[in-house]
């Protein structure tokens, strides 16, 4: 089984279709269980299977454990009628490896899958600021056995960087690709190594990427706040927001390791904090970036 | 068997364990959503469109599984279809939702506050009303879709985005969706149920810092709402959400609801102090769908004791698969209901089998008829007893023709016994090695009637396999050989079915050498007695020296 994961938009469904063109996929005797539901590809196509069998698993946005009967059902009819030489999934954006692999585990499958390589697509633009707040993505990326950096013809070179450095950090042994609408080597599924995931989640060490929200009504000195982001450096990843620094609230964010402050604030005004921003930090021990920041207010 | 003296009702057992008081025992609220529709023989969707079979297809369920409590209706997209995302139907499972109004160019301002007349909702409600008025001892649950799954999906995936880039545009949204949830709470209390169970799964996807964010400034007011109406609540997640079980907590829920991704003890050790009660979370698929009623009621008897008999109800970890086998969800029933099937199967969890299983291929071909009781222990346990009484009562009468033993499940051996026979409830009576009498104590001339029936059935197969012939040798020119064949059909011939014999004739006078017969002596007059010792199996030297023995 290859397992294809990552965000909604990342470009499975786009990596997919390229997969299945690729001949060393394409004349092999194999079939699709795709569980997103009925979503256009980046490029608006839906998956191209071809000759090969199809098997939807739709539930919409929820990825409840109900899902879990609906796999092995699957599972078990492709094991019993189609007995496929491989099976290809494209998981929810929901998905988590380790759901995957215990779908996979169940006895009465008696072992007929092993999961062969766990591919993540990993959304240039969007990794950062999606990762914290949901957890499949950060799960898909830290158990991913490769990665795939998607659509990086759409984020600037230091953003590109930043973004590898944070995959590294989180999932060092996984190799990584950058590439734009999925376009991968065909070998480079051959030689991965599958990592399966298991273990107690209250054993799970602390998030590798995390956000942070910040309101206070009391101005923010600027030049503490330019200070306080220098500081933080590499630590800090995103920050958005309003921030009032004695004049109203001003628009401020920080990406690629730029801040920009000043202009209208963008989003929806805040209307009781005159300072209210996200914060996305990694590396830094959560207490110590938050303590980092709220002495902005000092 | 009996189920325990209870006193209180069902209804009551739930709202008390709800509340963390002392109940009688623990209550069991099996989540019979789609799963009626498969009692029905219905599709899903078909199911869920219809009051009627939502009705019928409930109450089937309460027949059948005696709950104590039970949901009227499991689908969260209720209120998503009223507000405007279109659904995918699905023949075994709730819709799923296709589209999300607000990424496709519909604005919050334009969406409204479901009524109780609107889509589906007026279904539920009307199946709840009826429900009500049947079972009044039985405590009933409105679901609700929590306001952040809700969210999602009127705004899909994009609020993941949206909860960094324009946290406040969310926060409205999920607003919305606390009212929305108030005033499902509202038609759900009017309409007469128990419990208002908030459903939220898709929290599971975010940390703590973001729950106390974006979901406990809207979850905490239904909560609250419920309690200043009389009603209580209870909080469903589902998926890896230990993380944020402490800030779920602080929403206030009377009940916090969880899957098998999440220990039961880990649950119960951060609920009870803060007295909330905890629930579930027997396995859905693994066990209670591919599972068999024994592997249920293991399964349930390992969440009873984390559980305990405070605070805790035992139900499934999500909605019932729409095919689980009615037997399993009638099996775990039947422990949470009858103290000394609990005790059963708390024996066999507890007696481990030998390796090895009992060669049932030559049971019950001894000459003597034997009857196994396999029992909990006749010593300890009543029904057991009765059962070896009603045996040994009757025994005196097949002296030496009938030998009988007990088996107690509390030996490895007697576990043997009870995989061989394909014995499933105690106690049993087996009568060489088919199962005659289950869990009720024959009438006496039952029983001398089912072990008189095995004796006569042994009689005839002895006989049986006895096959005889007579041969014949002589010349068939010869008078006096053809005055003996005659004589020899005739007497077959009056002896009918009582005999089964062959007969052959042998007039090649070669041949007659083979009998040690001479020409001279002839017709003679040969019988033969045929006995089948073994059939398709190997056989040792020293048994087939006593079988030749046998002959001589």
């Amino acid at each position: 089984m290859i397992l294809i994961t990552g965000g909604l938009g990342a470009g499975k469904t786009t990596f997919l279709n390229h997969l299945l063109q690729q001949t060393n996929l394409r004349d092999r005797d194999l079939c699709l269980i795709i569980n997103e539901f009925g979503q256009l590809g980046v490029d608006g196509r839906l998956v191209e299977a071809g000759d090969h069998p199809m098997y939807e698993i739709n539930r919409g946005s929820l990825f409840c454990i109900c899902i879990k009967t609906d796999f092995v059902k699957t599972l078990t009819e492709i094991a019993d009628d189609v007995r496929p030489e491989l099976v290809v999934v494209e998981a929810t954006g929901m998905a988590e490896p380790r759901d995957i692999q215990d779908f996979v585990d169940e006895p009465t499958l008696a072992a007929q899958f092993h999961i062969q390589a766990n591919v993540c697509l990993v959304d240039a633009p969007n990794f950062i600021r999606l990762a914290p707040m949901l957890r499949a993505v950060r799960q898909q990326a830290l158990w991913a056995d490769a990665l795939i950096l998607n659509k990086t013809d759409l984020v600037s070179e230091p953003e590109l960087k930043q973004l590898g450095a944070v995959l590294e950090g989180m999932n060092p042994e996984a190799p990584r690709l950058a590439t734009t609408f999925g376009r991968i080597p065909a070998a480079f599924l051959e030689n991965l190594e599958h990592r399966v995931h298991r273990g107690d989640p209250l054993l799970e060490p602390p998030d590798p990427v995390f956000a942070l929200s910040f309101r206070h009504d009391k101005p923010v000195d600027r030049a503490r706040f330019q200070h306080v982001i220098s500081e933080l450096g590499e630590d800090l990843l995103r920050l958005k927001g309003q921030v009032d620094f004695g004049d109203g609230p001003e628009f401020a964010e920080v990406a690629g390791g730029r801040l920009t402050i000043g202009g209208v604030v963008a989003t929806t005004p805040h209307a009781e904090s005159p300072t209210a921003f996200v914060a996305i930090g990694w590396r830094a021990p959560q207490h110590d970036f938050q303590a980092a920041i709220e002495s902005i207010w000092i | 068997m009996s189920d325990r003296e209870v006193f209180m009702t069902g209804r009551e057992l739930v709202l008390a364990a709800i509340r963390c008081e002392a109940v009688e025992r623990e209550p069991w609220v099996p989540f019979v959503g789609c799963h009626a529709a498969h009692l029905l023989d219905i599709s899903a969707e078909k199911f869920l469109k219809s009051e009627a079979d939502i009705v019928a297809g409930v109450q089937k369920g309460i027949d059948l599984y005696k709950p104590d409590g039970v949901p009227v209706v499991f689908d969260l997209q209720i209120e998503a279809e009223i507000l405007g995302c279109s659904m995918m139907w699905s023949s075994d499972n709730p819709p799923a939702v296709a589209s999300h109004p607000l990424a496709d160019g519909v604005t919050l301002d334009e969406l409204s506050i479901p009524g109780p007349d609107e889509g589906r909702l007026k279904i539920a409600l009307a199946a709840t009303r009826r429900l009500r008025e049947a079972n009044p001892d039985i405590a009933l649950y409105g679901l609700i879709t929590g306001p952040f799954t809700l969210a999602l999906h009127l705004l899909g995936t994009d609020i993941f985005l949206q909860m960094f880039d324009d946290p406040d545009r969310v926060q409205k949204l999920v607003d919305f969706c606390r009212r929305v949830g108030q005033a499902m709470a509202d038609s759900y209390l009017d309409a007469g149920v128990d419990v208002v169970a908030v459903v939220d799964p898709m929290t599971s996807q975010i940390g703590p810092h973001q729950f106390e964010q974006f979901v406990t400034p809207h979850l905490k007011p239904i909560f609250d709402h419920v309690r200043d109406r009389k009603g209580l609540s209870s909080l469903f997640v589902c998926g890896h959400a230990q993380k944020n079980i402490e800030v779920m907590c602080n929403t206030h829920p009377d009940n916090i609801s969880i899957d098998e991704n999440i220990a039961l003890d880990y649950v119960r050790d951060i609920c009870l102090p803060r007295n909330i009660s905890f629930g579930g979370n027997l396995q859905l698929t693994t066990v209670l769908l591919l599972g068999s009623p024994r592997d249920a009621q293991r399964h349930a008897l390992e969440c009873l004791k984390i559980g305990g008999t405070r605070g805790f109800i035992l139900a499934p970890g999500c909605d019932l698969p729409y095919a689980t086998p009615p037997a399993n969800i009638e099996a775990v029933t039947k422990l949470v209901r009858d103290p000394y099937e609990r005790e059963v199967v708390e024996t066999l969890v507890e007696t481990e089998a030998p390796a090895g299983t009992l060669d049932m291929s030559d049971y019950g071909n001894a000459d003597k008829v034997i009857v196994d009781i396999i029992t909990l222990d006749s010593e300890g346990c009543a029904p057991c007893q009765y059962m070896v009484e009603a045996v040994k009562s009757i025994a005196p009468q097949f002296e030496g023709i009938v030998e009988w033993r007990e088996h107690k499940i509390k030996t490895p051996e007697a576990l043997t016994f009870m995989g061989a026979f394909f014995v499933k409830n105690i106690p049993t009576i087996c009568i060489d090695g088919r199962i005659a009498f289950v869990s009720q104590i024959p009438a006496r001339n039952e029983l001398i009637a089912a072990i008189q029936n095995r004796i006569f059935e042994k009689l005839r197969k002895k006989i049986n396999q006895h096959k005889g012939v007579i041969y014949l040798l002589g010349d068939e020119d010869d008078e006096a050989y053809q005055r003996l064949k005659d004589n020899t059909l005739q007497a077959m011939m009056e002896l009918g079915a009582d005999i089964d014999v062959d007969l052959r004739e042998v007039t090649d006078p070669a041949l007659f050498g083979d009998f040690g017969v001479l020409a001279e002596q002839t017709p003679v007059t040969i019988t033969a007695r045929f006995n089948m010792k073994s059939a398709g199996k190997d056989v040792s030297t020293p048994i087939i020296k006593e079988w030749l023995k046998g002959l001589t």
